[in-house]
């Protein structure tokens, strides 16, 4: 089976003197070429853990991960550094872009360092650009645009080297209702068309029903699953209300 | 009681705090340290020469020595002022970075009073320290700066044994101590000021950029670069030695350098961006908008800190050389043990009687010359405005010169009828002569007789001892021509028979003693103190004025690639997250402090060369060796100073790009 990611036993403990917090508890996942897939869970469920795992940030305690075939636990310090650049796109909360250069340059850098030319760098740059609507503002440096704008040329960054996973990391965290709305129409379309591989962590359930699938995570464990299938939006949000609320979750005190 | 009780738990809680904070932040204090050691051991360093010349066996008899050390300490007074400036910035510049964490205790419930007993303490530790290693770094030195002076001052008998001046140590410590208090009183008082509000949300807030044309960037440039051009042409004109137009040259090399640093970055990222390949390649765009940014934003500030580099560079080199320059006609000012004269003629003289016999004149007033030593006349006539080629030279007597030769230990020269010879030692007359020699009329008028060059050879003899070379310029001609003339002054060289310490003395004494305020009196002992005191004064001045002035641009440099270390953590937090390797940052980040700290240094650099290729043309020649030694001299202490400061630097650049990344 192709997997982009096949996550086995893993497993992410943290230890002190006298006791371990099981943040990640023996998690089995997969996840298909093309999938748009979210992860949600109350705070200290292990979901930013678990993400923080298959990014490479952090090491597991136990367990593999393989991304595109490959074992990235066993991978040294420098091995990561370039495994992320060559196959990982991620979007942040605070979008992360550099303020230093402009929009542009923070798209183009992300091809950059993989060794692009410029020519090519051009043509990905400007068809993306195109894509996500954000031509205009390439010229501008960060503190000039807006957090939706921010955040829509920092997915464009992830993007623009059609990497094998994207991650992210509450992307719609810092956003106003209508700039993550526009964020989510931009990620669900960069599925359907580039048939990007989509990894995102929410708490949100309006942002998590733009997924195509959801996992649920309560105490480092998977607590639940669901899939959209046919279900429009809104349905599908209905569901992951319930979900949520049996979960005890963020929403659990206002019921 | 209790109250009491929990007040001192408190206090060494605070007490281990303190010593906390100034281990965490090592990184940062380190050029704080850095720079207050070099201050302390710089200024122990310099003012402990009254103590080294103990050592030397000098004898200090017109207190010129003394006179050098207070000028020394009048500078080091100086640069303790430029000291405490730049101590304050730096500080200022800490306080900025540790808003939040003083914050936090303010939100955490702790009184003022209890925070700036925190800052007192840590300004104490920090203090300590500083002047405990500066110290220790200063008497070392100190061992190092006294064998420099021996071999400056040539004392004879000297021998080299440790050197320690308490008084200097008093000094350093009295000094730096009430530096650290006004510093501590400083910063109570900015934290006085600061409100809780302003000191939680501390960001840097960002700031606007504003891109120029590269039309008109190219013309900044150009204008900066022309004015340049123009300052050093105006200080190696060869014919000019005004010191005004030195001082114009470098008013024009200082805007200059201004304009230059204006358009420099975007003439930089101009140059940069147009070669897309490499711009595109790896993480350069970073690094280039990096410097760019950085370059933008401190222009100004770069500008002053490339001319104090410059002031710093060329003082080392010039100051030096002006020092060696005074010494080294140091034989031909002392050809003698010691001069005697007397000036026959004007106000002074008008009156004496016409005894030509100098000695024997002496001898009447109880100098005990023939105990004393060898003598030897010589007359210098007046020669009625004779003038060669723009100077006045005086008339000699073929005997006397001749005397005068022999007692230098020279052969006699032979003049026939109707000829005459030129001597000269002042360099510039020189050439001047020589010129006029080598002319096909060499005809003068001496005492209604003319005369022509007996030979083309020029002589370079000194024959008086003094303490400026002021040419002993002169005609010798045959002893008729000279005859019914009444001598201007007549010089009695002497030559110290047996202990010359002894014969000295006597002289001294005895000359005082004869009271007539005709006569007038050097001896080689008073001249080579004179001299080598007032070289040493100037060598040391220059040294230490340069070193302070490297270290305030040092710092200046340090602290504001530091003062952006909190963004470049972040930023490079972001590369690593794009799966930057960290050896890829930290090369970046070496070409960013590379190019911050090279460029002004570079500029400076060429500025000073031009400055010191520009007086050592001007100064008498003194061979290559010397030149080399002080441009030498000069590139090692840059080397050692702004290399460290440049390595604390890149050490805290680099703990920002080693950082863990974390989502």
């Amino acid at each position: 089976m192709n997997y982009v990611l096949n996550a086995k036993n893993v497993q992410k403990y943290y230890y002190n003197k006298k006791n371990v917090t099981k943040a990640v508890d023996d998690i089995d996942l997969n996840v298909r070429r093309g999938e748009y897939i979210g992860i949600m869970g109350p705070s200290g469920s292990g979901k930013t853990t678990l993400l923080n795992c298959i990014s490479t940030i952090d090491t597991v305690t136990s367990g593999h991960i393989f991304i595109e075939d490959k074992d990235i636990t066993k991978l040294k310090q420098n091995q990561l550094s370039d495994f992320r650049r060559n196959h990982l796109g991620f979007i942040f909360q605070d979008f992360n872009l550099l303020d230093t250069l402009t929009a542009y340059d923070n798209i183009a850098l992300a091809l950059a360092v993989i060794g692009r030319s410029p020519e090519t760098i051009e043509q990905s740059v400007g068809r993306i650009a195109a894509e996500l609507g954000i031509g205009e503002i390439l010229t501008k440096f960060p503190y000039e645009l807006s957090g939706g704008q921010k955040q829509r040329i920092a997915c464009a960054r992830a993007m623009v080297k059609e990497p094998s996973l994207i991650l992210a990391d509450e992307p719609t965290g810092a956003l106003d209702s209508k700039s993550a709305k526009m964020l989510l129409q931009n990620l669900g379309d960069m599925n359907e068309k580039r048939n990007a591989t989509i990894l995102m962590v929410t708490h949100d359930a309006f942002t998590a029903s733009h997924c195509k699938r959801i996992l649920f995570m309560k105490d480092g464990k998977l607590f639940h699953e669901l899939v959209r299938g046919a279900d429009s939006r809104k349905d599908f949000f209905r569901k992951i209300i319930e979900v949520v609320s049996v979960l005890g979750g963020d929403n659990s005190h206002v019921i | 009681m209790s109250s009491k009780k929990n007040n001192s738990q408190t206090m060494k809680m605070f007490h281990q705090i303190a010593l906390k904070n100034v281990k965490n932040n090592l990184k940062n204090y380190m050029i704080y340290f850095l720079t207050l050691t070099l201050g302390v051991a710089l200024f122990y360093t310099f003012n402990s020469i009254n103590a080294q010349f103990s050592m030397m066996n000098v004898k200090d008899t017109g207190s010129y020595l003394t006179f050098a050390s207070g000028m020394i300490l009048a500078v080091s007074l100086f640069i303790c002022v430029i000291m405490g400036f730049l101590v304050s910035y730096a500080n200022r510049f800490l306080m900025r970075k540790r808003k939040k964490e003083l914050g936090l205790y303010i939100t955490l419930g702790i009184e003022q009073k209890m925070i700036s007993k925190l800052i007192q303490k840590e300004t104490f530790f920090i203090g300590v320290i500083s002047l405990a290693i500066g110290l220790a770094a200063g008497i070392f030195l100190s061992q190092g700066l006294a064998l420099i002076s021996m071999r400056l001052l040539g004392a004879e008998g000297a021998s080299y044994h440790f050197v320690f001046s308490p008084l200097s140590a008093v000094g350093a410590v009295c000094f730096f101590g009430l530096l650290f208090v006004v510093m501590y009183k400083v910063n109570n008082r900015t934290l006085k000021k600061y409100k809780l509000i302003d000191l939680l949300y501390a960001e840097k807030k960002n700031e606007s950029f504003q891109e120029r044309s590269r039309g008109k960037n190219l013309v900044i440039a150009a204008c900066g670069i022309v004015l340049m051009i123009a300052g050093y042409l105006l200080i190696l004109r060869p014919d000019a030695i005004k010191m005004k137009l030195v001082a114009i040259g470098i008013i024009g090399i200082a805007i200059g350098t201004f304009f230059f640093f204006w358009a420099l970055s975007g003439i930089l990222m101009g140059i940069v961006k147009k070669n897309k390949k490499s711009y595109y390649s790896g993480i350069n765009l970073f690094s280039a908008a990096q410097i760019a940014s950085k370059l933008k934003t401190t222009n100004l500030s770069l500008s002053i800190i490339c001319v104090l580099l410059f002031l710093s560079v060329s003082s080392m080199t010039v100051g030096l050389g002006m020092g060696k320059s005074t010494s080294q006609d140091l034989e031909k000012l002392t050809p003698y043990d010691a001069t005697l004269s007397k000036v026959m003629s004007g106000s002074v003289g008008a009156e004496h009687s016409k005894n030509l016999d100098f000695a024997q004149e002496l001898e009447s007033k109880g100098v005990r010359l023939n105990r004393i030593g060898s003598v030897g006349q010589l007359a210098v006539y007046d020669s009625e405005g004779l003038k060669i080629k723009g100077g006045e030279v005086e008339a000699v007597a073929l005997s006397d010169y001749n005397k005068a030769r022999t007692m230098q230990g020279l052969k006699p020269i032979k003049l026939p009828a109707g000829k005459y010879v030129l001597s000269a030692t002042d360099r510039e007359r020189k050439g001047k002569l020589e010129d006029f020699l080598s002319q096909e009329d060499t005809g003068i008028l001496v005492n209604g007789k003319t005369l022509t060059a007996a030979s083309d050879k020029l002589f370079d003899m000194g024959y008086t001892v003094k303490n400026v070379n002021s040419g002993d310029n002169a005609v010798v001609v045959p002893d008729s021509v000279l005859k019914g003339l009444t001598p201007l002054i007549i010089h009695l060289n002497i030559n110290y028979r047996g202990d010359k310490e002894q014969a000295e003395r006597m002289l001294t004494d005895d000359f005082l003693n004869a009271r007539d305020q005709s006569y007038l009196s050097s001896t080689k002992n008073m001249v080579i103190i004179e001299i080598t005191s007032t070289n040493l004064m100037l060598s040391y001045m220059a040294i230490y004025l340069g070193i302070t002035f490297m270290i305030c641009a040092c710092v200046v440099l340090a602290l504001q690639q530091m003062g952006e270390a909190e963004d470049n953590r972040k930023r490079y937090k972001s590369l690593k997250q794009l799966g930057v390797r960290s050896a890829v940052i930290r090369r970046s980040v070496l070409q960013q402090i590379g190019v911050y700290f090279g460029f002004p240094l570079i500029l400076a650099l060429i500025h000073g060369a031009v400055i010191t290729i520009g007086f050592y043309l001007l100064l008498p020649p003194m061979g290559a060796a010397a030149v080399l030694y002080n441009i030498c001299f000069a590139l090692i202490v840059t080397c050692i100073i702004y290399g460290s400061y440049f390595f604390l630097t890149y050490l805290s650049g680099k703990a920002a790009a080693d950082a863990e990344v974390s989502l």
